[in-house]
């Protein structure tokens, strides 16, 4: 574990951008056959890029902490099906994409409301410095549910609108009428 | 709501008049700051208040229990306060009023002082644990915690407020996030965008209207949860309770059962919909109540 | 559709860069003409901007592994190979103070998660999920709990008195909220209800422990 050898390309992970890094890691490896401390290294590697991405598609702490266990969990699973022509953050976030996605839908099917629930003080206080940052984060929260994802996926993470519409289970131009509206929704709400 | 905190702020500046009682020392200190200056007060006994002025200064006033000491400085970067007990076990109430810029971003701490707030409009972070807190004149953010205190506030644009067992009443503001375990809650509002309640036991209750748009939720495991709104109402409701009981002024519906026991729900749609009202317990009751004409606002 | 109109459809994409190269120059010539389409598009501009920059990485505001990891015994992976099991004395040590009576009864539970059939038609993610996000939770009240233990002497009686009758009333309700969903099973406001008792409790405990 001294040589995790985990330093993918910060930009390893998103879509556009991506350029995959393809091999396997010694603790990726040693996780897949079994090995919980291995797995352990590499939840501390990847676990904020994966809360990141789940808490922006979930627009909600509380659910973006069980999301992202449920990403390694699945990960945990699945291992041995990583065959390492991508790299393992791409194919983790690629996962939790899925995870929180299809979770959403079938939410969505039980509860017939989409707009975020946030608890008490998940939606984070604009503070000072770094307040700008904050208010974008808390606008994208309270986008409606497709809105938001669309535009995560999109604009932060750069996926592309036929790949989204695959994704969400939508049409490529629902997916551009999402994103239309949730850029619209964010500069009004960052206006104010 | 409002005599009480107007009698806090008044018995709290004939202290800082009287004159000192045996072995107290007068304080008095001044600073030039900027409009925006962080200034953080550490009071552990007795009050502090705070009021906002259109000045570039910070004034700061009061009383101290013999040997205590005041430490007080800071610039346009930031300001810090506070009194410093000869014994940490020495209990005799220390009391200050600051004036400060109208736009600062206040952060006081206490243990058992009473916490009184007006004119702030920059931010407030106060926490308290017995003593009680009154802030008017809407902060745009502010955070109040107390243990066992009562918190009284007017919320500006975002508003956090926390006790264990204290009452809290909460008027206005934005997004309203309330928490206690024990305590009663009150939230009075009409142009709220989102509001959230929520406590063990202790009560809560809304008073005002429900805005387009927004969405207010209420959630208690054993308190009684009551909202009281206009006959007016527009909103989707949805009110979800394991054993407790509902009592819904609008409208006929009842309680239907959910399926594997998992409790009972009533949603129904008042007016044309367009808001949110989720209530959820756990065996507390629910009443959705209309409010008479004259409590309206 | 006006000129304004018909831009204010094209900049999404003309932004995006994607836009045809003959739309492309129109939406840039219009840009040229109108103040109100080219701040509406400098607003955009600087948002995409800003969203591109936010950062990648957020730490989770809790440790999530314990609850990952307690998950990991019961779902193998495909491959199975060596189980660890690991002891963890911290945890050990906080479960022997008992600090309120209910509260222990809480953690023996919380150590058998009832049996659990998946709600039917939603997904079936919520039970292992529950009994994951349950065990994360008692391990942090544990925690807690042990850290407040220590620091409880020297609190002022009256503040011992408010924290441990507020305390007694979340256990009772954690106690309750816990019977009622291993009587009726996967119950989405059941387990709402019980997440907002363990986030009282961890914030009580968490500010008593600051005090
Ligand atoms: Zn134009």
């Amino acid at each position: 574990m001294s040589n995790p050898a985990l330093s993918f390309p910060p930009h390893a992970f998103s879509g556009r951008r991506a350029v995959p890094v393809p091999r396997v890691t010694d603790a990726v490896a040693r996780a897949a056959a079994g090995d919980r401390a291995a797995f352990e290294t590499l939840y501390r590697e990847h676990a904020g890029r994966v809360y990141a991405l789940c808490l922006r598609l979930a627009g909600d702490t509380t659910r973006a902490e069980e999301y992202t266990q449920d990403v390694f969990v699945r990960a945990w699973q699945r291992l041995a099906s990583f065959r390492g022509d991508a790299a393992f953050s791409s194919w983790l976030h690629r996962l939790a994409v899925n995870v929180v996605l299809q979770d959403r839908r079938a939410e969505r099917r039980r509860l017939r409301r989409v707009e975020p629930t946030d608890d008490l003080g998940s939606a984070p206080a604009p503070r000072d410095r770094i307040a700008a940052r904050l208010d974008l984060e808390t606008a994208i929260a309270a986008l409606p549910d497709a809105a938001r994802q669309v535009f995560v996926l999109y604009d932060i993470e750069g996926y592309g609108h036929a790949e989204i519409g695959r994704l969400l289970g939508i049409a490529e131009g629902t997916s551009k009428a999402h994103l239309h509206r949730a850029r619209r929704l964010l500069r009004e709400a960052l206006e104010r | 709501m409002l005599r009480i905190s107007l009698i806090t702020v008044s018995y709290a500046v004939l202290v800082g008049l009287a004159p000192p009682a045996a072995g107290q020392q007068r304080v008095e200190r001044r600073l030039t700051v900027g409009e925006r200056t962080p200034i953080r007060v550490h009071n552990l006994t007795g009050s502090t208040t705070v009021r906002g002025w259109a000045h570039d200064s910070v004034v700061l006033t009061g009383t101290l229990p013999a040997g205590a000491t005041l430490y007080f400085g800071g610039s346009a970067g930031g300001v810090k306060g506070g009194v410093e007990l000869a014994d940490p076990a020495d209990t005799m109430p220390a009391h200050l009023e600051l004036r400060v810029p109208r736009g600062a971003r206040v952060w006081i701490k206490s243990a058992s002082g009473d916490i009184t707030v007006e004119g702030v409009s920059g931010g407030l972070d106060v926490y308290t644990v017995s003593g009680r807190v009154s802030v008017r004149g809407a902060a745009a953010e502010l955070t109040a915690e107390s243990m066992d205190g009562a918190v009284t506030v007017e919320a500006g644009r975002w508003a956090r407020v926390k006790t264990a067992s204290g009452a809290i009443a909460v008027t206005g503001g934005e997004d309203v996030g309330v928490a206690t375990v024990t305590g009663a809650v009150t939230y009075a509002a009409d142009a709220f965008r989102r509001a959230r309640l929520e406590s063990v036991s202790g009560d809560l209750t809304f008073r005002g209207a429900v805005p387009r748009g927004s969405r207010l939720e209420l959630e208690s495991h054993g308190g009684q949860v009551t909202v009281e709104v206009p006959a007016a109402l527009s909103a989707e409701i949805a009110i979800t309770t394991f054993q407790g009981e509902v009592h819904n002024a609008f409208g006929s519906q009842s309680l239907r059962p959910l399926p594997d026991q998992r409790g009972r729900a009533l949603e129904f749609t008042a007016g044309t919909g367009g808001a949110d009202l989720i209530v959820r317990t756990f065996k507390g009751d629910v009443r959705l109540l209309r409010a008479s004409a004259k409590t309206t606002r | 559709m006006s000129d304004c109109e018909r831009i204010g459809v094209l900049l999404d994409d003309y932004l995006s860069g994607t836009l045809r190269a003959g739309d492309r120059t129109e939406v840039e010539r219009h840009l040229e003409a109108c103040p109100t389409c080219a701040r509406e598009a400098e607003t955009l501009r600087r948002l995409l901007a800003d969203a591109r920059a936010l950062p990648r990485s957020i730490a989770p505001p809790r440790d999530l592994w314990r609850g990952i990891d307690a998950r990991l015994e019961e779902e193998r992976p495909a491959r199975s190979g060596r189980r660890f099991i690991r002891v963890r004395p911290r945890l050990l040590a906080a479960a022997a103070v008992v600090l309120v009576a209910v509260t222990a009864a809480v953690a023996v539970q919380l150590a058998r998660p009832p049996a659990q059939a998946p709600l039917a038609g939603g997904p079936a993610v919520t039970a292992p999920r529950y009994a994951a996000v349950a065990a994360d939770y008692a391990a942090a009240v544990r925690e807690l709990e042990a850290s407040f233990v220590q620091r409880y002497d020297r609190l002022p009686p009256e503040t011992r008195a408010v924290v441990s009758r507020n305390l007694a009333v979340i256990d009772t309700a954690i106690a309750e909220a816990r019977a009622a969903l291993a009587a009726a099973g996967p119950n989405p406001d059941l387990e709402t209800l019980l997440w907002a008792s363990y986030r009282a409790k961890l914030d009580l405990l968490g500010r008593a422990t600051k005090l």
